[in-house]
């Protein structure tokens, strides 16, 4: 009985984690330029777990590894071909840190496919949420651990 | 519309998922009074506590609040167990009376607060306020009714087939709220 009411108790927790990335595309005179918006914590976390516990965020900026991580993580697939990208750079702002990526695109797609693992590993409830604007219209694409890929039309 | 959907979904999934637990004992705490008779009261009940964290949720964008995590890790369990007190008292036993309503709204307030870096992750470049912070709010209210709708079916089953008394519902769930939120609170205790 005493078991039940720890775990029962350990369940609640006042603060919710909340699990989530929130990104920002747009195509524009042949470039695909986006901004991952992240929790640092997060981040750190998951960077911490590829290249080691003394890993920290505000010496990442300067660190080649982020990018290849991200890049792991994020991008396009255009006819079954991943677009080659390139990791601009981060800003950390508070608890949000935020990540530019760009990929060139000569011409405005007419579909898209989206796909960002980050942090699947980690949590079993994180979604990310992909938004992509090109000329006027807007699409958005909503990833989970278990549909991690999703093809926008525009 | 697919930005709408997909941040409706997000505040949905968020809700229904096992880390919004103390959302879930508060609206639970809140209802346990209401015979299901009285299912429109629990209902405008949990809307006002679901205006009161979109409120603390859309202050964000004024960087008003900046009140001490810590600390309102102890004030969600403090509403939970002063709801499940509430529920022993006669007035608060009232079905009739509006002031579960402000309850609802003044604690959906504080429960916002555990929220508070949810606004700059949400709002940005084109999902602004209308497309992405409305949409949240509505998926978490969405869940929230689920949870009441849910509860209101298990509460009439025990009142008519198993012919008990409201009363006894409330007792065994106001004490097992209180209980579990004085845990949370002496947890969190941030003094």
């Amino acid at each position: 009985m005493g078991i039940f009411w720890i775990i029962l108790v350990s369940l609640f927790k006042p603060a919710h984690d909340f699990h989530v990335s929130i990104s920002q595309a747009e195509w524009e005179d042949g470039l695909l330029k986006c901004t991952i918006r992240v929790f640092s914590d997060d981040l750190e976390m998951s960077l911490q777990k590829d290249y080691g516990t003394d890993y920290r965020l505000e010496t990442a900026i300067n660190d080649d590894r982020l990018g290849q991580f991200v890049l792991k993580c994020f991008g396009f697939r255009q006819d079954d071909q991943i677009l080659k990208g390139e990791f601009v750079g981060m800003e950390i702002e508070n608890d949000l840190s935020f990540l530019y990526l760009q990929f060139p695109l000569e011409k405005a797609p007419a579909s898209l496919e989206v796909y960002n693992l980050l942090f699947f590993e980690s949590f079993e409830d994180q979604s990310n949420i992909v938004n992509v604007k090109c000329g006027s219209v807007l699409r958005s694409a909503f990833l989970s651990p278990q549909k991690n890929t999703q093809i926008l039309e525009f | 519309m697919h930005l709408f959907t997909n941040y409706l979904r997000l505040g949905y999934e968020h809700i229904i998922s096992l880390a919004a637990l103390d959302h879930i004992l508060f609206l639970i705490a809140l209802m346990a009074v209401y015979q299901t008779k009285n299912w429109l009261k629990v209902v405008i009940a949990v809307s006002f506590f679901t205006l009161g964290h979109s409120v603390t949720l859309s202050l964000g964008a004024l960087n008003v609040v900046n009140i001490d995590q810590g600390f309102i890790e102890f004030l969600i369990p403090l509403t939970i167990v002063f709801t499940a007190l509430l529920n022993l008292t006669k007035f608060g036993q009232d079905q009739k009376s509006n002031f579960k309503y402000w309850i609802a709204l003044s604690f959906g307030l504080i429960h916002g607060l555990g929220f508070s870096n949810y606004y700059d992750m949400l709002v940005m470049g084109e999902s602004n306020y209308w497309q992405a912070l409305l949409p949240f709010n509505l998926g978490i209210e969405l869940a929230q009714l689920l949870v009441v709708f849910v509860m209101l079916i298990i509460m009439g089953i025990y009142g008519f087939m198993l012919n008990k008394k409201i009363r006894d519902w409330n007792l065994f769930i106001s004490g097992s709220a209180f209980g579990l939120a004085l845990i949370m609170c002496i947890e969190n205790w941030p003094f």
